[in-house]
C-alpha cells in the first residue's frame, strides 16, 4: 500500500475510533436521506407510499447487517464490539437479576472464603519469621530419657557446653520465659518476661528499634540489670516516648535500666513477651545446676552447614557433655527448624480448613458454571436467531465469553470484600493461642489465585457452551427450541457437576458434624472440678523477697488467713498449680512396693502440685477414696499425699494404693554421688484418691498428679495460683481478694484474675471456633449443592415439558409426574452421596488425633449427614416436580 | 451462515466500482447505487446498503474525500469526491482489473 495511504487509512481508523458517535449519526443520517430518495423513486414508479418504503428497505438490505459489514469497514471494530459486548452483557445480566445475583454471589463467596482462609495460612504456616535468614534457626532440645525421646528442655550448664562445643553453629542462645512484678508509674504490674542469653538478638538477626541489644557481659550476674521492652508494652505500659531509654524501672524489687525497645515485628517466642532480661545467675543460684532443665535453646545453623550436618554435629557435642558429666540428664539432642516449632500443632488444623476452603471454592465454580451452562442452553434459540440475522460465530462466542468475565470480576469484587472483611473477624474474635495469628493480612496473591480461578470457571464454562451451541445447524435449533442433543450433552455436564457437588458437600457435612460433636463431648467431659463461683488468680512472687520455700509458704498462709475470715468466700486455696492456667511440674516416683528399676532411665514420673489444705474443696474435685488433706497433717506430722485416679489405676490396676508408701525422686543410691551423704526423700503415704482434674486442657488426657500439702514440703514455686469459692458472683471478690494481698505484701500484684468458668470457656473456643467455620462452610457447601440439584431438576422440567404433558394427557397420575422428576434430582444426588461419603470416611480416620471423645467412623455422623443430604435435595427437587405436575398438559401442547 | 450472494461475490470489485463511478463527478450514496446499476444494466444486484461500506473503505484509504452538501432538490446529502490518490488508485486497480478479466476470459475461451 501506498505509504500516504498507509497514514490516511490509520487516521481514518482512529478518527473513527474517537468520534464514533458523530461516525454514527453520519452514517444514520445518510441511510435516511438514501431510504427517503429510494422511497421517492418508487413512489414516482407509481408505488403507494407504504409499499414504496418497504421496497427501499428491501432494496437496502438488512440495516443490522449493513451496520455490522459498515464497523467492519470502519476497522474500530474490535474495540467497538468489545464495548457493545460488555454493555450487552450487563444488560442481559441485569435482566436476569435472579441469576446474576446467585452467580455474582456464589463466586464471591468463593473467593472470599478461599482467600481469607488462604491469607491466614500463609500468614500462619508460609510467610518466613520476621528474623534474618529464618531458615538457618532452628530450635534445639535435649533428649534427657532413652524410654521416652520427647524433646525437653535444657539446663544452664548443659546449655554452655553446647554452646561451647558445637561447630556447625553460628551461635546458640537459650531462653525461658516466666514473669516479673514491675513498678510502673508507682502501680505493680505484672510482665511478661523473657530471660535469654545474651547473644539471643544476635541469633535471631534482630536490631532494637532505638537503643541497644544485650552486651556479651551483661549475661553475668551483677551485671544484668538491663531490660530491652518489646514494641506492645513500650507503647502500652511505658508511654511510647524515646526518652524511656536510660531510665529506671523496678523489676522484682531490683532498678533495671531500659537499654532499647524491640520493632513491633518482634514477637519472640511469641507475641505475649513484654520485656526481655538477660539470664544471668546469682553464684548460689540454685536453678544454675544441671538438675533444672527449663532453658529453650535455639542456635543459628552456620552458613553452607545441611540441616543434617548440623544434627550430627549437635549429636557428636552432646555425647562429649553426657560423657565428661555424667550426672547431667541429657542423653542426646535434637534441632528442629524454628518455623516448625513456632506453627507447631495449628498445622494440621490449618492445612484441613484450607482443604474445606478448597472444596467450598470448587463447589461455587461448580454451581457457577452449572448456571452458565443452564444460561446457555435456553439461549439456544436466541443464538440461533442471532446467528440467522447475520452474527458470525467468533462474535457470539466472544459475546459468551464477556459475560463470563463480567460475571467473574463482579464476583471476584465480592470476593474480596468479604475477605477483608472476614480476615479482620477471623483475627479478631479468632483463638487467641493460635501462633503468629495476630499477622495475618489479606494476602494479595490469595486474590489473584482466586480471581484467576473464578475467572478460569466463568470462561471456560462460557466458551463451551458457546462452541457446541453455535455449531451445526442452526434451522435445527430454530426448529427444536431447546430439545436437541447438545442440551442433552450439556445436561448430562450439568448432573455430573451437581454430583461432585453433592460428593463435596457431604464431605464437608460430615467433617462440620465431626467437629461439633467433638465440641459438645468436649463440653460435656468432666472437668474434675466445679467451676461454678470459682474465681483464680496468680501471685507472681519475686525472688528478691521470696527467696526459699519458707518465706513463701508464709505468705500464702497469711494470704489465706485473712480470705477464710471474708464471709462471702466459702473456701479459698493457694496452690502450686492450677487446672487450666499451669503451673505444674513433674516430678521422678518411686513406690515403695515395687521392685526398684534398673536404671534413672525407668523411673516413672507424676505431675506433682503443691496446695492448701482446703484445695479440694474450693476447686470442688470430689475425693473418691480415702479422705482428703485434714487439719491433723501439720508440717511436723508425717507427711501424707492424694493422688488422681489415673495414678491409681496405672500404678495399682487391682489394688488399693491407700496406705502405701511413696517418694518424690529417684532411689537415692541411683545419684548418690549428688546427694549430701545420708540423705533420704521423705517418705509420703498415699491417704486418697480425688477424680482427675483436666489439667492442661478440657480434651487433654490427665496424666498421673499427686497432691501434697506445701506445709509438709520443703520446695518452691514462683508463682502461686489463688482460689476462692465465693457465696455468690466470684467476681464480686476480686477487690477483696486484692486487699487481702496487698496488707499481706504491698508490692504484690494481683494477676491475671478470672474466674473458673471463663477458663473453661477459653480452653474450648479454638475448638468452638473451628466447629463454627467448618460449620459455616458445611452450611454454603449444602446450600450451594441444593441450589445446584434444583436447578438440574428444574432444567429437567423445562426440558421435558411436552413430554410431561403427554404423559399427563394419556393420563399419569400426578404422583408419578412427581416421582420421574424427584427421581431425576435423586439419582444425581446419589451418586454424589456415594462418593462424598467414602470420601468422608478415608478423610476422618486421617483427622482422628483433631476429634475428641468420639470415633473417627461415627455411626451418628455418618448416618445423619447423608439423611439430611437427602431430606434437603428431596426438598429441593420437590418445587419443580411438583410445579410439573401442575402444568395443564393442553396449555403446553398448544404453546409448541 | 447465510448463504452466500452475488453481491458477496462482488463485494472486492464494489471498491473499483465506487470510484468509477466518482471519478465521473462528486455523487452521494444513493445516487452511486443508482449509477451502478444502471451501467451494469440491473446486473450487478448489489444490495444498495453495501455501497457505504465500500465508500466508508475507499475513504480510510485516502482514495475519496467526502462533505456534507445540497441536492438539486434541497436535500442534505453527503457527496464523495475522488481524491489525487485515488485517481491513481482508480487507474491502477482498472488496469490489473482488466489484466485479470482478460486472462479469465482467455482460459473460459480454451474449452
Amino acid at each position: 500500500m501506498h505509504p500516504l495511504s498507509l497514514i490516511a487509512t490509520a487516521g481514518g481508523r482512529l478518527r473513527a475510533l474517537f468520534r464514533r458517535d458523530k461516525v454514527e449519526a453520519d452514517l444514520s443520517e445518510e441511510i435516511r436521506f438514501h431510504l427517503e430518495m429510494e422511497t421517492d423513486n418508487n413512489i414516482r414508479s407509481g408505488m403507494s407510499p407504504v409499499a414504496a418504503r418497504r421496497a427501499a428497505r428491501i432494496e437496502f438490505g438488512g440495516e443490522e447487517r449493513f451496520r455490522e459489514e459498515h464497523r467492519d469497514a470502519r476497522g474500530s471494530r474490535i474495540l467497538e464490539d468489545a464495548i457493545a459486548d460488555v454493555r450487552y452483557a450487563a444488560r442481559w445480566l441485569l435482566r436476569s437479576p435472579g441469576f446474576a445475583l446467585a452467580a455474582i454471589l456464589t463466586l464471591g463467596l468463593g473467593i472470599g472464603g478461599t482467600t481469607a482462609v488462604f491469607s491466614v495460612v500463609d500468614g500462619v504456616l508460609l510467610k518466613p519469621l520476621p528474623y534474618a535468614q529464618p531458615d538457618r534457626l532452628v530450635g534445639i532440645w535435649s533428649l534427657n530419657s532413652q524410654l521416652d525421646p520427647e524433646p525437653f528442655t535444657s539446663s544452664p550448664p548443659d546449655f554452655r557446653a553446647l554452646r561451647e562445643r558445637t561447630t556447625g553453629f553460628d551461635d546458640i542462645a537459650a531462653h525461658y520465659s516466666n514473669s516479673a512484678n514491675a513498678l510502673v508509674s508507682g502501680e505493680p504490674v505484672r510482665l511478661a518476661a523473657l530471660r535469654a542469653s545474651s547473644n539471643l538478638f544476635a541469633v535471631l538477626g534482630v536490631r532494637p528499634l532505638i537503643g541497644r541489644a544485650f552486651r556479651e557481659e551483661e549475661g553475668v550476674y551483677g551485671n544484668h540489670r538491663v531490660a530491652v521492652l518489646s514494641h506492645a508494652a513500650w507503647m502500652g505500659r511505658f508511654g511510647g516516648s524515646s526518652a524511656i531509654i536510660g531510665s529506671s524501672v523496678a523489676v522484682d524489687a531490683e532498678p533495671y535500666a531500659v537499654i532499647g525497645v524491640m520493632p513491633e515485628s518482634f514477637r519472640f517466642p511469641d507475641r505475649r513477651t513484654e520485656i526481655v532480661l538477660p539470664m544471668a545467675f546469682a553464684p548460689d543460684s540454685r536453678t544454675n545446676t544441671r538438675g533444672n532443665y527449663f532453658l529453650f535453646m535455639v542456635g543459628r545453623v552456620r552458613g553452607g552447614t545441611t540441616l543434617e550436618r548440623a544434627q550430627s554435629d549437635l549429636e557428636r557435642a552432646a555425647r562429649q557433655v553426657v560423657a565428661d558429666h555424667p550426672e547431667s540428664s541429657m542423653k542426646s539432642a535434637r534441632l528442629v527448624p524454628l518455623r516448625e516449632e513456632t506453627v507447631g500443632d495449628s498445622r494440621r488444623a490449618l492445612l484441613l480448613m484450607l482443604a474445606a476452603t478448597a472444596a467450598l471454592m470448587a463447589i461455587a465454580c461448580a454451581n457457577v458454571a452449572g448456571l452458565l451452562l443452564a444460561r446457555a442452553a435456553g439461549r439456544r434459540r436466541e443464538l440461533a436467531v442471532r446467528m440467522s440475522v447475520g452474527a458470525s460465530r467468533g462474535r457470539l462466542i466472544r459475546q459468551l465469553v464477556t459475560e463470563g468475565l463480567l460475571l467473574s470480576a463482579a464476583g471476584a469484587a465480592v470476593g474480596i470484600a468479604l475477605a477483608a472483611a472476614s480476615v479482620e473477624l477471623f483475627t479478631v474474635f479468632g483463638p487467641a493461642d493460635i501462633p503468629r495469628f495476630d499477622e495475618v493480612s489479606i494476602d494479595t496473591r490469595a486474590v489473584m489465585v482466586s480471581i484467576a480461578i473464578s475467572l478460569l470457571a466463568a470462561v471456560g464454562f462460557g466458551v463451551w457452551p458457546a462452541l457446541t451451541l453455535t455449531g451445526g445447524d442452526q434451522n435445527q435449533a430454530l426448529r427444536e427450541g431447546a430439545r436437541s442433543s447438545t442440551t442433552r450433552q450439556h445436561q448430562r455436564l450439568r448432573r455430573l457437576i451437581v454430583s461432585g457437588q453433592v460428593a463435596l458437600a457431604l464431605l464437608l457435612l460430615a467433617g462440620s458434624s465431626l467437629f461439633l460433636r467433638s465440641f459438645v463431648a468436649m463440653g460435656n467431659v468432666d472437668p474434675g472440678f466445679r467451676a461454678e463461683n470459682v474465681v483464680t488468680a496468680s501471685l507472681p512472687l519475686a525472688t528478691a523477697r521470696y527467696p526459699d520455700a519458707r518465706r513463701s509458704w508464709e505468705f500464702a498462709d497469711a494470704v489465706l488467713l485473712r480470705l477464710q475470715a471474708n464471709p462471702q468466700i466459702t473456701t479459698a486455696a493457694i496452690t502450686s498449680a492450677l487446672s487450666l492456667r499451669g503451673g505444674q511440674w513433674g516430678k521422678m516416683l518411686t513406690l515403695a512396693d515395687r521392685t526398684l528399676p534398673v536404671s534413672l532411665d525407668q523411673i516413672p514420673t507424676a505431675n506433682y502440685r503443691l496446695v492448701s489444705h482446703d484445695y479440694f474443696r474450693t476447686v470442688g474435685a470430689r475425693v473418691t477414696a480415702g479422705r482428703s488433706f485434714g487439719s491433723e497433717d501439720r508440717g511436723d506430722s508425717p507427711g501424707v499425699v492424694v493422688i488422681n485416679e489415673t495414678m491409681a489405676q496405672k500404678f495399682w490396676p487391682n489394688a488399693s494404693p491407700l496406705g502405701t508408701t511413696l517418694w518424690l525422686g529417684p532411689p537415692e543410691e541411683f545419684i548418690a554421688s549428688r546427694l549430701p551423704p545420708g540423705f533420704r526423700f521423705p517418705r509420703l503415704t498415699i491417704v486418697g484418691i480425688v477424680a482427675d482434674e483436666r489439667f492442661e486442657a478440657l480434651d487433654a488426657t490427665p496424666g498421673s498428679e499427686v497432691y501434697q500439702l506445701y506445709s509438709q514440703s520443703t520446695e518452691f514455686a514462683s508463682v502461686l495460683y489463688l482460689a476462692a469459692r465465693a457465696k455468690g458472683e466470684p467476681l464480686d471478690l476480686v477487690t477483696s481478694l486484692r486487699a487481702a494481698v496487698r496488707e499481706v505484701d504491698n508490692t504484690m500484684p494481683l494477676a491475671e484474675v478470672a474466674t473458673m468458668a471463663q477458663l473453661k470457656r477459653e480452653s474450648s473456643a479454638r475448638r468452638r471456633f473451628g466447629a463454627l467455620l467448618i460449620s459455616a462452610f458445611a452450611l454454603l457447601a449444602l446450600t450451594l449443592a441444593v441450589v445446584g440439584i434444583y436447578g438440574v431438576a428444574a432444567q429437567f422440567v423445562m426440558h421435558r415439558r411436552r413430554e410431561l404433558a403427554i404423559r399427563m394427557a394419556l393420563g399419569a397420575e400426578h404422583g408419578r409426574v412427581v416421582g420421574l422428576v424427584m427421581r431425576e434430582g435423586l439419582l444425581t444426588a446419589i451418586i454424589g452421596a456415594v462418593v462424598g461419603l467414602a470420601a468422608a470416611l478415608m478423610l476422618s480416620r486421617t483427622m482422628s488425633d483433631l476429634l475428641f471423645g468420639i470415633q473417627p467412623i461415627d455411626p451418628l455422623t455418618f448416618v445423619l449427614t447423608p439423611v439430611v443430604l437427602f431430606l434437603a435435595v428431596a426438598a429441593a427437587t420437590m418445587l419443580p416436580a411438583r410445579r410439573a405436575a401442575q402444568i395443564p398438559p393442553a396449555d403446553v401442547l398448544r404453546s409448541e | 451462515m447465510p448463504k452466500d450472494s452475488p453481491s458477496d461475490v462482488l463485494q472486492g470489485t464494489l471498491d473499483l466500482l465506487v470510484l468509477k463511478t466518482l471519478a465521473l463527478e462528486p455523487m452521494h450514496g444513493w445516487g452511486i447505487a443508482q449509477r451502478i446499476k444502471q451501467f451494469s444494466r440491473n446486473a450487478l444486484d448489489v444490495g444498495q446498503g453495501s455501497v457505504y461500506p465500500a465508500l466508508l473503505r475507499n475513504e480510510h484509504h485516502g482514495w475519496i474525500t467526502s462533505s456534507w452538501g445540497i441536492t438539486e432538490n434541497n436535500r442534505r446529502a453527503k457527496y464523495y469526491r475522488l481524491t489525487a490518490l485515488g485517481v491513481r488508485q482508480l487507474q491502477q486497480e482498472t488496469a490489473s482489473w482488466r489484466k485479470y478479466a482478460a486472462a479469465v476470459e482467455l482460459i473460459l475461451a480454451i474449452s
